[in-house]
């Protein structure tokens, strides 16, 4: 599912994923880092661990590979 | 937002449910209970599974598969959940499954249908955005996250709440993230790198190593130039070398051929010096004369022996020169053999004749020894013939014995009658004169007549004298007689016997005759044989004799012809051998030459394969070079890669190690934030259900503590202020299990209220048993006033949660329905309304 679809949620009184992610931007400077964080979050929180997991071990296979990584979310 | 609950649903092949199954959800509390396996659970799983297309047991806990939702004696799911909104609006989720096959969704809203992809979407719309996560979190509460918030140790419980909140992602990802992963790789690469390092530090750059190419490349072309210099003198030594090995042939084999000859001219020498003494001094003249001596002796032999043709073949050469004597010694030798062959056969038949001379003294032996054993018996015969015919002139024949011998034995009888006669005349007389001279007169005893002594005295005596007279005459003639008798019974008894042995006499004596006359025919035959073996004897030995002597003959004849033909083929070898000396000094070849040649031929050689080789080396350390230097290159470049990323690498390591300690330092900011919108809430929703006055008021504080591993963690503690004295003290250690219950299902009604969704129900399965009745009229109050919550359903084994749906019909007018459920084997779950 995608985040977008998540923020389009009207009517929260709290928002835990906007939380945790104004927590984090606050944090962190580095906008790649930042986008990297949040990407990471997101999986963890809708995906699962693994799933989470499973992404970070591409990237990590992507640099392998000498592709360019970029993190956007 | 809309507010949906559930209206109804119809199943079929999940889980438990085998046969079709609609059951009506349009209330506001449901309860369905049922013992363990009666399919309660299934049926909130099917709610589950047609909202988001899998279940708990599948997605989170992975303990069974989508196929293995599908029951066993159906092939497919199917299940129909029907929703209901403020407004009125009916949307029917269905979803189907078959086995081994994906899953499908159809969405209905007020009677359209939507197919295909995008009903994911417009479900996720419908539903307001939940995700399954929100679902699982706020909507079904399972029993292990009450069972955490009630009864939990500290630690498990802030892990439930944390779930609750949303929070425990952040710890997750905190552990989760896998950092040694990145740096296993970093560890590879760097490996890697420090290989390719080695390899440009042991090879150099690459301008270096086309440097050290070009160099090889230059001494290459200089070890090219002196190979052609030697490859000449190569060639003119081979031509050289192949001249003197086409001379060497010929020199090789005249070197053999003189060998051959004066090997061949020493074994005729030593020959001829062996045979010379035998017929030192004699002549050729002697040797001839001797030959034609030789060749009438053995003509007149052959005639001899009768073999006339051989003798003639023979007499007809001529000895006339020595060129004749090899035929005639062929001639004579095979004479020879044949005069051989007849001694041989002489030998032989003299050997026959023997074993026939030895068999034929045998033969007259036995006949001898056969005679004299009959002369012997003869003799015997003789003499008893001679005793028979002595009897019979004594005695006459065998008649005239018995005639005399009747005769004897008549004149015996008469004797002896008379002699007994006269012996009783006289014993009459005796005994009558012995009457008559005792009475002087009596009466004769033959006549009676009177008589008297006087008249018959004399004349008694008289006849008395003359009575034992002729009684010692008759006494004195019997024996005579007698013995008479008895020797002519003796004679002839003996005449008898010698009669039947004399019987085969004549017989004897012509059977004496006849083999006296073979013992001669075989004596004649045995002398005949001995004269015949003693005639074949003294030709056997004449022939030996002739033989002998022609041998010896020959054998002169022979050696002086042997040494003259070893004399005319010694002269022929040394002839050969002057004719090869004489061609040695022509050749213009000798093995010093040709060796002088192949040294230095192998020389050049060796030098040419010296260049060779260098070449050769030059040339693959230049191949090697060039391959050094491609690797090299390839080395550089991948260290540049390697390099980038490894750059990367321990950018994205930086970044992970940043973000996970970030994840675990804002959990405690994100906490705090959320307790601060939640606690309100929750003692709103407290002060509404909680029907006891021992707490007024609910407080959740975050405490750092650290964990077994050394972490720090954050726990929650629950305090309440105590209406008594109005201390906050930590209260799950304080309530019963019913208070907690009630103190639970505030925390979970306000953050439903926190976080408002698209569907306002609340799933429970198996609650907390063993709740008293306040805390059953707290739960329906609760639902009854709880904003957000529309609808619950409850599933438990406990039937006393029944009395939830009966207090909220009774006080509070909610809408409510019982079901029961039970297994019935191949039909399944089985769902009856009990209220």
């Amino acid at each position: 599912m995608a985040s977008s679809t998540v923020k389009k949620r009207k009517g929260e009184i709290i928002d835990i994923v906007e939380e945790v992610k104004r927590s984090i931007s606050e944090k962190i400077k580095d906008k790649e880092t930042l986008e990297l964080a949040l990407k990471i979050f997101e999986k963890f929180y809708y995906s699962g661990s693994r799933a989470a997991k499973e992404y970070i071990r591409e990237i990590v296979e992507r640099i392998e590979r000498g592709e360019n990584v970029e993190f956007k979310t | 937002m809309l507010s949906l609950r559930l209206k109804e649903i119809e199943i079929r092949g999940f889980r438990s449910f085998t046969s079709p199954k609609k059951i009506d959800l349009d209330f506001d509390i449901i309860v369905l209970t049922g013992g363990v396996g009666s399919g309660k659970s299934s049926l909130l799983s099917a709610i589950e599974y047609a909202l988001f297309g899998t279940t708990f047991e599948v997605k989170e806990r992975k303990s069974i598969k989508l196929d293995d939702l599908v029951n066993d004696f159906e092939k497919e799911i199917n299940i129909k959940l029907k929703l209901i909104d403020d407004s009125g609006n009916i949307y029917e989720i269905i979803r189907s499954k078959p086995r081994s096959k994906r899953g499908r969704l159809k969405v209905v809203i007020n009677g359209k249908e939507y197919y295909g992809r995008d009903c994911e979407d417009i479900l996720f719309k419908i539903l307001s955005g939940m995700t399954y996560e929100d679902f699982i979190r706020y909507t079904f509460v399972r029993q292990e996250i009450l069972e955490a918030l009630i009864y939990g140790p500290p630690m498990r419980r802030s892990e439930a709440l944390d779930r609750l909140f949303g929070i425990s992602a952040l710890e997750e990802a905190f552990r989760g993230i896998p950092i040694g992963d990145v740096e296993e790789k970093i560890g590879e690469l760097n490996s890697k790198k420090s290989i390719l390092e080695n390899i440009i530090k042991q090879y150099g750059t690459p301008e270096e190593i086309e440097e050290k190419i070009t160099q090889r490349l230059k001494e290459i072309g200089e070890i090219r130039r002196k190979k052609e210099q030697i490859e000449k003198e190569v060639k003119r030594f081979e031509e050289k070398y192949k001249r003197l090995r086409e001379i060497e042939e010929r020199y090789k084999t005249l070197t053999i051929e003189l060998a051959k000859l004066e090997a061949l001219v020493d074994s005729l020498r030593k020959e001829i010096d062996e045979v010379e003494p035998a017929i030192k001094g004699v002549t050729k003249e002697e040797i001839l004369l001797t030959a034609s001596e030789l060749k009438e002796r053995i003509s007149d032999l052959l005639i001899e022996f009768l073999k006339g043709k051989e003798a003639e073949e023979i007499k007809e050469l001529e000895i006339t020169d020595e060129q004749v004597l090899g035929e005639f010694i062929s001639k004579v030798r095979k004479a020879m053999e044949l005069l051989e062959d007849i001694r041989s056969e002489y030998e032989y038949e003299l050997s026959t004749l023997n074993e026939r001379i030895i068999s034929s003294r045998e033969v007259v032996s036995r006949l001898k020894n056969k005679l004299n054993v009959l002369l012997l018996e003869i003799d015997e015969l003789r003499r008893k013939k001679e005793e028979y015919d002595e009897l019979l002139s004594k005695y006459g024949t065998i008649g005239e014995i018995n005639k005399r011998l009747d005769k004897l034995k008549e004149e015996l009888k008469k004797v002896e009658a008379l002699g007994v006669e006269e012996k009783a005349l006289l014993e009459v007389l005796k005994h009558t004169i012995k009457e008559l001279t005792l009475k002087g007169e009596i009466k004769c005893p033959v006549c009676e007549r009177e008589m008297r002594k006087e008249e018959y005295d004399v004349k008694l005596s008289v006849k008395i004298e003359k009575l034992s007279k002729k009684t010692i005459e008759s006494d004195k003639k019997a024996p005579q007689l007698k013995n008479e008798v008895e020797k002519l019974l003796k004679v002839l008894e003996r005449i008898r016997t010698l009669e039947g042995e004399l019987v085969d006499y004549q017989f004897k004596q012509r059977e004496i005759e006849l083999l006296q006359e073979e013992v001669k025919k075989e004596e004649e035959k045995y002398y005949s044989l001995l004269e015949t073996v003693e005639g074949a004897r003294e030709r056997l030995n004449r022939l030996t004799r002739a033989l002998k002597t022609i041998r010896r003959n020959l054998e002169l004849i022979e050696k002086y012809y042997e040494l003259k033909r070893k004399e005319e083929e010694l002269r022929a070898y040394e002839r050969r051998m002057r004719e090869i000396r004489k061609a040695f000094s022509k050749l213009d070849y000798s093995p010093e030459k040709v060796h002088s040649i192949v040294q230095r031929l192998s020389e050049v050689r060796v030098a040419l394969s010296q260049c060779e080789r260098e070449s050769r080396q030059l040339e693959s350390s230049v191949d090697e070079l060039r391959k050094v230097k491609k690797e090299v290159e390839k080395a550089y470049k991948e260290l540049e890669e390697i390099n980038d990323k490894l750059k990367a690498l321990e950018t994205l390591r930086n970044r992970l190690i940043t973000i996970k300690n970030l994840f675990r330092s804002i959990q405690k900011e994100v906490r705090k934030k959320i307790l601060e919108k939640l606690v309100p809430i929750v003692n709103d929703v407290f002060k509404k259900i909680y029907p006891y006055e021992d707490y007024e008021e609910l407080d959740i504080r975050v405490e750092t503590k650290k964990t077994s591993e050394g972490y720090e963690r954050s726990v929650y503690t629950i305090y309440a202020k105590r209406s008594i004295d109005g201390e906050w003290v930590p209260v799950l250690n304080r309530m019963s299990d019913g208070q907690k219950v009630l103190v639970a299902l505030a925390l979970i009604i306000a953050f439903s209220n926190l976080r408002p969704r698209g569907i306002s129900i609340l799933i429970m399965d198996e609650p907390v048993p063993n709740i008293d009745a306040n805390c059953r009229k707290a739960i329906v109050r609760t639902l009854s006033s709880a904003p957000g919550i529309r609808q619950l359903i409850i599933a438990t084994q406990n039937p006393e949660y029944e009395d939830i749906v009966k207090v909220g019909i009774k006080t509070y007018g909610i809408r409510g329905r019982i079901y029961r459920l039970y297994y019935r084997g191949r039909e399944g779950t089985v769902v009856r309304v009990a209220l």
